[in-house]
């Protein structure tokens, strides 16, 4: 996927909406999470595939209800199935020259996207987090990187990454070599009633302005 | 009792073919939408498991079809073999 930085996938070029804008990592949460849940679909489809036919010779009813309860649950685990993995699949951490984005498709269910551009805020850091016994053996965590922007969530969080730590350094490099091309503020400035313009159309008005700004 | 309980099961049959059905059909469209976007195909196993999605509540129909012509063959026939 990665190689000296840059994506090898280059089928993610919907997302390359600026002129000369590259990849630089495109990155899904880690195979444990999907795991885990694929996991806890299964039990409870074999509690249910193991109870029921019991209740049921129990009370003595027709011998075709089992069977025909036993498929339904079998049709709710594939369906459930089916829906974690896409989910799974279609949640996805990108990152451009240009801007950092999660992306999370389900299907019929959700469609959001959330996208910080590079060029309108300033990093201020890069953390790593690997909490549990667990996670530090399948080498699985969060990487939060903290922007200066005060009128929104200051954080962007990648969730249950894999490799956190060597994907939080390559980004922090990134990172670092887009500050050298950020030239100025962001496009908001502080009004005479101390709303940036920019977002006031946006966020409330008794959001904190961005400073440097002209009235 | 059990008559009731019949009419129940196929009743719920058809509800459940047509729901899930539709469902994973409206499901795989919204997939291959979000497929185009992100410019991304499904892997293999999770395009079996779609499709699984789709014949299985087919399958049902037809199982609960077995059963009613069972049904009615032991009515109309009176088939010995099979112990009420």
């Amino acid at each position: 996927m990665k190689e000296n930085g840059f994506a090898k996938d280059t089928k993610m070029k919907t997302f390359l909406t600026n002129g000369g804008e590259k990849l630089i990592l495109v990155e899904r949460q880690h195979g444990f999470v999907l795991i885990l849940r694929l996991g806890t679909i299964l039990l409870g489809t074999l509690i249910a595939l193991t109870l029921f036919p019991l209740a049921f010779s129990y009370f003595s009813l027709s011998p075709k209800l089992p069977i025909v309860v036993s498929f339904i649950f079998l049709i709710i685990a594939i369906n459930l199935i089916v829906k974690s993995y896409v989910d799974w699949y279609f949640h996805l951490y990108i990152v451009t020259t240009r801007k950092i984005m999660e992306a999370s498709y389900a299907p019929l269910f959700s469609h959001v996207i959330n996208e910080v551009l590079l060029d309108q805020v300033r990093c201020t850091e890069v953390d790593i987090q690997m909490e549990g016994i667990v996670k530090e053996i399948i080498d699985m965590g969060n990487i939060m990187v903290t922007f200066d922007r005060p009128t929104h969530q200051e954080e962007f969080c990648l969730i249950n990454i894999k490799n956190p730590q060597k994907i939080g350094i390559l980004l922090g490099d990134a990172l670092d070599n887009m500050q050298h091309y950020f030239t100025g503020d962001p496009v908001w400035y502080r009004t005479k009633g101390g709303v940036s313009r920019f977002t006031e159309q946006i966020f409330p008005r008794n959001i904190m302005p961005m400073g440097g700004g002209f009235a | 009792m059990i008559k009731d309980l019949n009419i129940a099961l196929y009743v719920s049959a058809i509800f459940i073919f047509i729901v899930g059905l539709m469902y994973a059909l409206f499901y795989k469209m919204q997939v291959h939408k979000a497929e185009r976007e992100l410019g991304t195909a499904l892997p293999k196993p999770l395009q079996f498991f779609l499709f699984l999605s789709i014949a299985a509540p087919i399958a049902f129909s037809l199982l609960v079809i077995f059963f009613w012509l069972q049904e009615i063959l032991v009515d109309n026939f009176g088939a010995t073999s099979y112990n009420r």
